[in-house]
């Protein structure tokens, strides 16, 4: 009986340490090629589930200019390529 | 009831009296206590009392292999014959040639005097990953990025061509590419055992470079349920891992189950950035059972290990230009979210299972074994968060059996194996098409030993078939391989010399990748032209060694025809460099691994180990030399014991430093990289006689170096590349019961 439940508190602790899938939302951006070869990330909010998959999958339609700094993203339809969910190296917003 | 009570206690009696016993002493005849009693051909170890005694276990049948060790003596191997006491006596051992040493040892590939086989014991508790432990011998490197991707390179030769087995089955994990690594860790592992080169004739002809072949941690005759719950922190990558271990057996029944649980972010250079995406995620579970009887020997084993690896050094919109360094480096770490692998991209998830039954029957001075293993292998690559780039199955099946009988001082081992390999895509897109191969490989050995001299011969032929529907490409490819060795001793000279021959015919990502490979920013392009690739090797082992000093030379030259490689073409698509696989006529690697071993005669428990490996690698075609060559090395280990009694704390400290020297000689588009030393230091204890305690420094003067094997040498705006983890600690605690 003892060796059962070794085995039960190893196998639950084993399993115990999986990862749920939950759903997830995320910041996406286009990654928008100005002239000078050099990529300006503009963001286009946030994206869940189905909508995420979607926009990695087809792209997406920036329905009105969005300007940039000194540059203004044109409204077009930006092809799956050029969209950009995955997270990047910048922590600047972490607490220390 | 008490007559059935009686019948018990007969049987129980008589069970114990039946038992064969043994015992162990020193040579002045004193019992030795812990001493590792292995039963070779059963996979079963137990180990001696405090008198030096053990019970053999009952239906061990005669003639089986028992390999008698305990550190600081000299092994010992027997037969067993039944109905007699075994008395054995160890004597003392005071120069051990590290692993490479040419002894008596039992071996899964072959008999280590006239085969070039090292070993290297893996332990549940290390301050190192399994491959780096690997690493610590000579002439062989790893390849990778940080601790998540690793994979080992013999002589220079890596990927296709260092075939690695666990258990007797052959590990098909996408091997083909740098960025993917070995598909397992050390969980539950007992030992690896290696040959550098072309002579494993026994586990396949493909082994142009070498073979790794690791092994589980034996079964343990014990009715008592043995085990071990270990936890380990490395703050480089501020890594946390969990494992546990359950051994047990009951009338001729064994059991092993072992878990473990591995997490990590991204590592610390030493300047206190971060290497963006170069965390990692590991999950494993094992078991394997065996019952035996006097007869035959059954054991199945079950494996599963899944891996998310963040692939590092890459930009979301990769160009042909410099990176930002701000891309791919973090200035801080944030241990809410870095451990987190579901938004960073590109990212691998690697999910292995592997099914393997075993069947082993003795009789007489004659073992046949039988292996059935399957093997599927999942690898998804993302580049987008929802969906993966790649997905594609890589599933195996292997059949093996070989008959080994022994004649006077002759064994010959015949044998035969069968695989069957197949590679399907998920995605639309793909860098491998859809493909099976299937190979068939017939073999025999003759292996001769008589005292001081011993000489091995052996022939293998190999048929493969390679079909591609996507190409319309159906190929054979055929051929014979081939080894032999011969050993003498004179006094305390050892010599050995081995001949040997082994070709690889190509594989399915060298005949026809056609796409984007996001692990490497490359768009890779196939060739159904290649031909076989033929490896010829030349290998001299001397060995020397008294009493407090032993030295090895092991000089080395290898031939191979018809080098596949993969070289850069001058054009670009969809944003990324193209490289094509060629191959080339001729290509030479040679060079020198020398280990030395002293042990002063006023400090026994000091220890003084180093060696010495050199390689050259020479394409002939193009008058350079091979990409990732790696730099000749000088690695240093100091040992000092502490003898352990019931209150003493201390059981070990080692110093290992690895001087690198600079690379120069490189292919044509390859960068040269600098040297440089790297100095670890290890503090063993062990705690109230059941918790071992390991504490580490690794990269103990924080040295920014970039080894010549580094995925990341070689990014775009990153000047000598990016380099390997700065200083960190770690530690490790065993509960061992």
């Amino acid at each position: 009986m003892k060796k059962f439940l070794y085995l039960f508190i190893m196998i639950a602790f084993l399993f115990s340490c999986s990862e749920d899938d939950n759903s997830q939302c995320i910041d996406c951006h286009i990654a928008f090629m100005l002239d000078t070869g050099v990529e300006l990330p503009t963001d286009i909010g946030e994206f869940c589930d189905d909508d995420l998959a979607d926009i990695e999958m087809n792209g997406y339609t920036l329905l009105e200019d969005i300007q940039n700094g000194d540059t203004t993203v044109p409204a077009d339809f930006y092809s799956a390529d050029m969209i950009h969910c995955e997270e990047h190296a910048d922590h600047d917003d972490h607490d220390h | 009831m008490r007559i059935i009570f009686t019948i018990v206690f007969f049987f129980q009696i008589f069970s114990i009296f039946s038992q064969d016993k043994g015992v162990v002493v020193d040579q002045e005849s004193i019992g030795l206590e812990g001493v590792t009693i292995f039963f070779v051909d059963q996979n079963l170890e137990l180990y001696s009392k405090n008198d030096g005694s053990f019970i053999i276990p009952k239906a061990i049948p005669d003639n089986s292999l028992i390999e008698i060790k305990k550190p600081g003596y000299i092994t010992q191997i027997i037969q067993f014959k039944s109905s007699k006491n075994i008395e054995i006596k160890l004597e003392s051992l005071h120069v051990q040639l590290d692993e490479v040493e040419i002894i008596e040892s039992a071996n899964q590939l072959g008999n280590t005097k006239l085969v070039s086989i090292e070993k290297k014991v893996l332990n549940d508790l290390s301050t190192s990953s399994l491959v780096e432990n690997i690493t610590q011998l000579s002439g062989v490197n790893w390849i990778g990025s940080g601790l998540g991707i690793q994979k080992i390179v013999v002589r220079g030769l890596s990927g296709m061509r260092v075939v690695t087995y666990l258990n007797g089955m052959r590990i098909e994990n996408q091997q083909w590419a740098n960025d993917h690594g070995i598909g397992f860790t050390e969980l539950g592992l007992g030992e690896v055992e290696l040959i550098k080169g072309s002579s494993a004739l026994k586990y396949g002809g493909e082994a142009v470079g070498g073979l790794l072949y690791f092994k589980d941690a034996p079964f343990l005759e014990s009715e008592k349920l043995s085990g071990f719950v270990s936890t380990k922190f490395d703050n480089s990558h501020f890594l946390s891992g969990n494992k546990f271990g359950l051994q047990w057996s009951k009338n001729n029944f064994y059991f092993n189950l072992y878990g473990q649980y591995t997490i990590a972010t991204d590592y610390r250079l030493p300047d206190n950035t971060y290497l963006y995406n170069s965390r990692f995620r590991n999950q494993g579970i094992k078991f394997s059972a065996s019952y035996r009887s006097e007869k035959t020997q059954h054991i199945f084993r079950y494996q599963h290990n899944a891996e998310q690896l963040g692939i590092p050094a890459h930009v979301c919109d990769p160009t042909l230009g410099d990176i930002d360094f701000s891309q791919i480096l973090s200035n801080d770490l944030s241990l809410s979210e870095d451990y987190d692998m579901s938004v960073i991209r590109p990212l691998q998830n690697v999910s292995n299972h592997l099914f393997i039954y075993e069947n082993n029957y003795f009789i007489n001075n004659n073992k046949f074994s039988f292996y059935v293993g399957h093997f599927i292998n999942n690898l998804k690559e993302y580049e987008k968060v929802t969906y993966p780039a790649f997905d594609m199955d890589l599933v195996s099946t292997q059949l093996r059996m070989n008959f080994r009988k022994k004649v006077n001082y002759f064994t010959i081992n015949i044998g035969s194996q069968a695989t069957s390999n197949s590679n399907k895509n998920h995605t639309v897109d793909y860098l491998i098409p859809d493909g099976t191969s299937n190979d068939i490989g017939l073999y025999s050995i003759l292996d001769y030993e008589k005292k001081n001299l011993g000489f091995n011969v052996g022939a293998r032929l190999d048929y493969k078939e390679v079909t591609c529907d996507s190409y319309n490409f159906q190929n054979n490819f055929s051929s014979v391989s081939s080894s032999s060795g011969l050993f003498y001793k004179h006094k305390d000279h050892v010599i050995r010399l081995t001949y040997s021959s082994a070709f690889r015919s190509p594989h399915l990502s060298e005949l026809f990748s056609d796409g984007v490979h996001h692990g490497t920013n490359r768009y890779e392009l196939g060739n159904s032209n290649l031909d076989i690739e033929k490896g010829r090797q030349f290998d001299i082992k001397y060995q020397w060694s008294s009493q407090h000093f032993g030295v090895i030379l092991n000089p080395f030259l290898q031939n191979i025809k018809n080098y596949i490689s993969i070289n850069p073409l001058d054009s670009i698509i969809e944003n990324n460099r193209v490289f094509e696989y060629t191959q080339f006529e001729k290509v030479t690697i040679s060079g020198m691994e020398i280990n030395l071993h002293y042990h002063p005669h006023f400090m026994h428990n000091l220890h003084l180990e180093q060696s010495y490996s050199i390689v050259e690698t020479k394409n002939h075609d193009t008058n350079k030399y091979l990409a990732l060559t790696p730099s000749n090395k000088i690695k240093t280990k100091v040992r000092v014991d502490f003898k352990q009694k019931n209150l003493e704390l201390l059981k070990n400290i080692s110093l290992y430093h690895i001087y690198s020297f600079e690379q120069n000689n490189v292919s044509q588009f390859e960068l040269p990289t600098d040297s440089y030393n790297v100095v670890n230091i290890d503090v063993s204890c062990m705690l109230f006689k059941k918790i071992d305690l390991l504490i580490g420094i690794s990269n103990l003067f924080n040295e920014e170096y970039v080894p010549h094997l580094s995925r990341i040498k070689d990014v775009p705006g990153v000047p000598g590349g990016i380099p390997n983890p700065g200083r960190s600690f770690n530690i490790n605690l065993k509960y061992t019961f």
